[in-house]
Parts: C-alpha cells; sequence; structure tokens
C-alpha cells in the first residue's frame, strides 16, 4: 500500500529543509491534491558519523 | 469525518461496560445526527487482556451509509493493539464497498498511531473519502542524503486533523505502471532555489 522510489539529491545541494512535492498525473483515474512532504537533507558524511 | 465534502460527522465514544474492564464498548453515531445514545450505535467489542497491561480490542461496525452522499461503505471497524506497550487505533472500512481504507497512520512508526481523546476538543479527526482529490503522507522517510539516492514511500489517501490520522488505502489502487510524479524543490550552495524531477515506479 506504499509507493515508493528513489530520489537522488544533488551534490550542490544545501543540508537543510527542502520540500518533495508529489502528485499523479493529470491522466491518472484518481485525482490528486500537490502535497509538500518535508524532509532534511544531510551530508553523508554527517549519517555516516550518527550511525 | 467522511465524504468528498466532509460534511457527514460520525462522532465516536469509547467506554467500559464495568469498571474494571477495558474499554469494550464503542458508541459512534452512525446516522451523523449528533445523538450517541441510539440503542443500535452501542457496539460492544471484543476485547483480549495482553502481557504489561492494556487490551487488544476490536469493534465490527455495521456498514455505514453516509446520509449526506447515500453511498454505502463496508466493513466498517475500529481496532486498539498494541505496538511496544502503546495503544494504537485504526478505524478502517472499505469506501463504497470496494476500496479498503484505514486511518490512523502517523509519518513514522515511532511518533505513535493515532490515539483516541480525552475530550472532544481534542479529538482526532480521521476522514474518509476515496474519491479524491487524494493527498499523500510519508512514511519515514524524513532525511535524504545529499549526493546519494535514498527512498521516498508515501501513502496515498486524505489528510485528517490532529496528530497521526492520516487515512491511506490499505491497498494498491493505482493501476500497475502508473507512476507518482516528485518533485524535489530545494537550495544549492549558490543560493539558488532548484527543482529536480523524479517519478516514483515502485509499490509493497
Amino acid at each position: 500500500m506504499l509507493y515508493h522510489g528513489p530520489v537522488g539529491v544533488p551534490s550542490d545541494a544545501c543540508p537543510g529543509k527542502a520540500v518533495v512535492r508529489v502528485e499523479l498525473s493529470p491522466d491518472s483515474a484518481f485525482r490528486s491534491l500537490a502535497t509538500d512532504i518535508t524532509v532534511e537533507l544531510i551530508s553523508d558524511a554527517k549519517e555516516e558519523v550518527e550511525r | 469525518m467522511a465524504g468528498p465534502e466532509a460534511k457527514t460527522r460520525v462522532w465516536m465514544v469509547l467506554d467500559r461496560s464495568k469498571p474494571d474492564a477495558p474499554y469494550d464498548v464503542l458508541y459512534a453515531d452512525l446516522n451523523a445526527n449528533g445523538d450517541l445514545r441510539e440503542a443500535e450505535e452501542r457496539i460492544a467489542g471484543e476485547t483480549e487482556w495482553i502481557a504489561g497491561g492494556g487490551a487488544n480490542a476490536r469493534f465490527a461496525l455495521p456498514d455505514f451509509k453516509d446520509p449526506a452522499t447515500g453511498d454505502k461503505h463496508t466493513q466498517f471497524r475500529l481496532e486498539i493493539y498494541h505496538n511496544s506497550g502503546r495503544p494504537m487505533y485504526m478505524l478502517e472500512l472499505k469506501w463504497k464497498g470496494t476500496l479498503p481504507m484505514r486511518g490512523g497512520y502517523p509519518e513514522d512508526g515511532t511518533a505513535g498511531y493515532m490515539r483516541f481523546a480525552e475530550s472532544a476538543k481534542e479529538a482526532p479527526i480521521i476522514w474518509f473519502n476515496g474519491d479524491g482529490p487524494l493527498r499523500f503522507q510519508r512514511w519515514y522517510s524524513d532525511r535524504l542524503r545529499i549526493g546519494k539516492e535514498d527512498d521516498l514511500r508515501l501513502f496515498l489517501g486524505q489528510q485528517g486533523v490532529g496528530r497521526s490520522t492520516f487515512c491511506a488505502f490499505s491497498t494498491h489502487v493505482l493501476p500497475e505502471g502508473e507512476v507518482i510524479h516528485a518533485t524535489l524543490i530545494y537550495s544549492n550552495t549558490a543560493g539558488k532555489q532548484q527543482h529536480k524531477r523524479v517519478e516514483l515506479k515502485e509499490r509493497c
């Protein structure tokens, strides 16, 4: 019941809050409202330290 | 709440049949008239005490006919169960008898699932609306690594009001092959806002 997939974050992105705006295709049988998902962009080095 | 315009409000109240019982009685305003005292709106649950305190419970409600739309929704249920000692409440039904939906999801499991409140003012609100327009909620996936790819996982359904009130389809309603469009909006090191589009093609 989950929809998912990889989201690549470019190397020139600044760490901190970002948004992923998600929506269905206009051709979908279902209507959707674009939804902003707030995410935290983190440096990979920081992630390794926390692990 | 139910329906595309959320006009129908079905209040629910949990009670105990006797002082030392777990929550084993549910009052549900199934005709949405604001009165929970009608005889057919008192539902006895199946309960089971669990080790460490608390009790799991399951309430099977009659099919729900939305007085605002005339639509009939089936397999209406409230379940209370425990995860690591914490009670979790899940409300579910089959939208128009075909599409299963469950309400009570948090953004991640560590935040705790929906819980009933002590007062109406604080009560969480679940919105059953399978017709759309639909919204999304993440499941974990709150951190993405710069320079890497991470999995973004999403529920599809409706956002309620209050903590842990997302109501999601509990089956894959989108046809095989249909993707979800995602746009990462971020600032780069030069301070410029950037957009990067991806398609989410997987499901689980």
